[in-house]
């Protein structure tokens, strides 16, 4: 199908998505249950219908999430389509690195598949393949046969491992974006070196508080083709001062003095909403643009991870201050 | 207390040499009464000062993974918590105190966190890692208050046993002894005494 007839169900789509000031209202609620009740209102209900625990309330919620992705890859084609499900995989990557950890750690089967959220959905790599594997080897050797991720073979750092899938990741989708045909190519790809390079701040700075080895840090990094050069930020940190990023990236000061407070969790907050900041000042003069693809999955992601939030926020009884801090409504 | 009574001179110095050694035993229970008392008190403050840090400790702990959970989903923190496969080892070895075996924990080795956890866990990993000996520490001082308390539970009733029954009876027993050899001493006294008369009178007949 058109991106035309895509960014028009786009259009409809993000009107369904739930409200800043709804979502305080669910942040304010005493209990699980009342979430629940309230979420089956919006179309969560079925997702969540049977749900007690928080954990099965996170699994409900997974689940609606990938739903919601999947039917912008089967309404787009083509090169389009392509663009997306290598995006998408990023999800997959997350899962990828789950799976990593538990067998590092030698969980049971059962154990990894309740935490893994269902991107099989989405297409990619047959986790059920990877989830049989005896190690942390053979998972390696499934996910390089796939071609979908490069990963050295010497590679025996499971964190290191972690950061070269997500760079393959990165580097598959500038490929692609710069490949395909796409409108406001030029905004896609500065959404993709913002983000890129929120994560390797983030690396970096907190690598640098937290006092690591300037080599094992630039094995963690990952070149950003839209942002600065790994080069760059190699020597920034061989300088190990986290003042020298705060006054060299002005723009994510605010990012960047999270974690110097040590409130490392608002980092991923913090970025989200420089992202969603970007998204909303981008002004798109036409109405049809693929941007607004890009914007619906973020914003869908911010609305799966703001409920994820409240649902544990609400387990875990914080206080209504805490619960604003970590919600991303603006 | 159970003894033959037998009302003799040879029998009341046995038992006063006894009432000399219940005494000593007395004063020396009471002095490690007195010790176990101290030493109980300083480890219910030093155990008290533990609590408060430990629970503000806890508290940010766990103010710190629901914050993360939040953030990043229980997936992250379930799947972190997995990279640690080393395990915290420790020895519990046998010190004595006041006769008293109590447990001391020796940490042999507490597994390196830097390093191994991502990068935003690291630093929740590291308090759980200071949290961890904190509460073997707490362990260590809770087993000592309880095992000390204990001897001391002993200590109060041997003390009190000593004092109020043992002592006071040995006490009675020599007093009653006492008057009985003295009477008998007495009694003798006055035979040889008269035996005496009834000789001289004799002779002087």
């Amino acid at each position: 199908m058109s991106v035309t007839y895509l960014v028009c169900r786009v259009h409809g789509y993000e009107t369904r998505l739930i409200k800043p000031n709804r979502m305080l209202e669910l942040a304010s609620l005493s209990s699980l249950e009342a979430l629940i009740r309230a979420l089956g209102e919006v179309d969560y209900g079925r997702y969540l219908s049977g749900a007690k625990t928080l954990g099965e309330v996170e699994q409900g919620l997974a689940e609606a999430f990938i739903s919601k992705l999947t039917p912008l890859l089967e309404l787009a084609s083509g090169g389009i389509r392509r663009f997306l499900e290598a995006y998408l995989r990023r999800y997959e990557a997350l899962n990828l690195t789950w799976i990593l950890r538990m067998k590092a750690g030698e969980a049971p089967r059962e154990m990894v598949e309740q935490i893994l959220l269902p991107t099989w959905r989405l297409g990619g790599i047959d986790l059920k393949l990877i989830l049989d594997a005896e190690n942390i080897e053979a998972v390696k050797k499934i996910i390089r046969q796939s071609g979908a991720y490069k990963i050295s073979e010497d590679v025996k750092d499971l964190l290191q491992l972690e950061a070269e899938l997500w760079r393959s990741h990165y580097q598959r989708v500038f490929k692609l974006a710069s490949r395909t045909k796409i409108s406001d190519s030029r905004e896609v790809r500065r959404l993709l070196g913002i983000e890129l390079e929120l994560s390797n701040l983030r690396t970096c700075m907190l690598a640098l508080l937290r006092n690591w080895d300037p080599k094992r840090v630039q094995g963690l990094l990952m070149d950003n083709p839209a942002g600065t050069p790994l080069k760059l930020l190699q020597e920034l940190v061989e300088r190990r001062d986290p003042h020298i990023f705060m006054e060299r990236f002005k723009m994510f000061r605010s990012f960047l003095e999270k974690a110097i407070s040590g409130d490392v969790w608002l980092m991923e907050i913090e970025a989200l909403r420089i992202l969603k900041r970007y998204l909303d000042s981008e002004r798109i003069g036409k109405f049809i643009s693929f941007f607004y693809i890009l914007r619906y999955i973020l914003e869908l992601e911010i609305e799966y991870r703001n409920l994820r939030a409240i649902a544990v926020m609400i387990h875990h009884n914080l206080p209504q201050e805490s619960r604003r801090i970590l919600l991303i409504t603006n | 207390m159970s003894l033959s009574v037998r009302y003799t001179r040879g029998f009341l110095l046995d038992l006063k040499r006894r009432l000399s050694f219940v005494q000593r035993a007395h004063d020396l229970l009471e002095m490690k009464r007195d010790q176990e008392m101290r030493e109980l008190g300083s480890a219910i403050d030093r155990l008290r000062e533990l609590r408060v840090v430990l629970e503000k400790r806890i508290e940010e702990v766990l103010r710190d993974l629901a914050m993360l959970q939040a953030v990043y989903g229980s997936q992250e923190i379930i799947s972190a918590s997995m990279l640690m496969d080393e395990r915290i080892e420790i020895e519990v070895l046998p010190r004595n105190v006041m006769g008293v075996n109590v447990p001391m924990i020796k940490i042999v080795r507490v597994p390196e966190v830097k390093g191994r956890y991502p990068l935003h866990i690291e630093g929740l990993a590291e308090k759980v890692r200071g949290l961890l000996e904190d509460l073997l520490r707490a362990a260590e001082l809770e087993a000592f208050v309880e095992l000390i308390a204990e001897d001391l539970r002993k200590t109060s009733i041997r003390v009190n046993a000593l004092e109020k029954v043992i002592i006071p009876s040995y006490e009675a027993m020599i007093r009653k002894i006492g008057e009985v050899v003295e009477q008998s001493a007495l009694e003798d006294f006055i035979r040889v005494k008269l035996v005496k008369r009834v000789l001289e009178r004799r002779r002087t007949e």
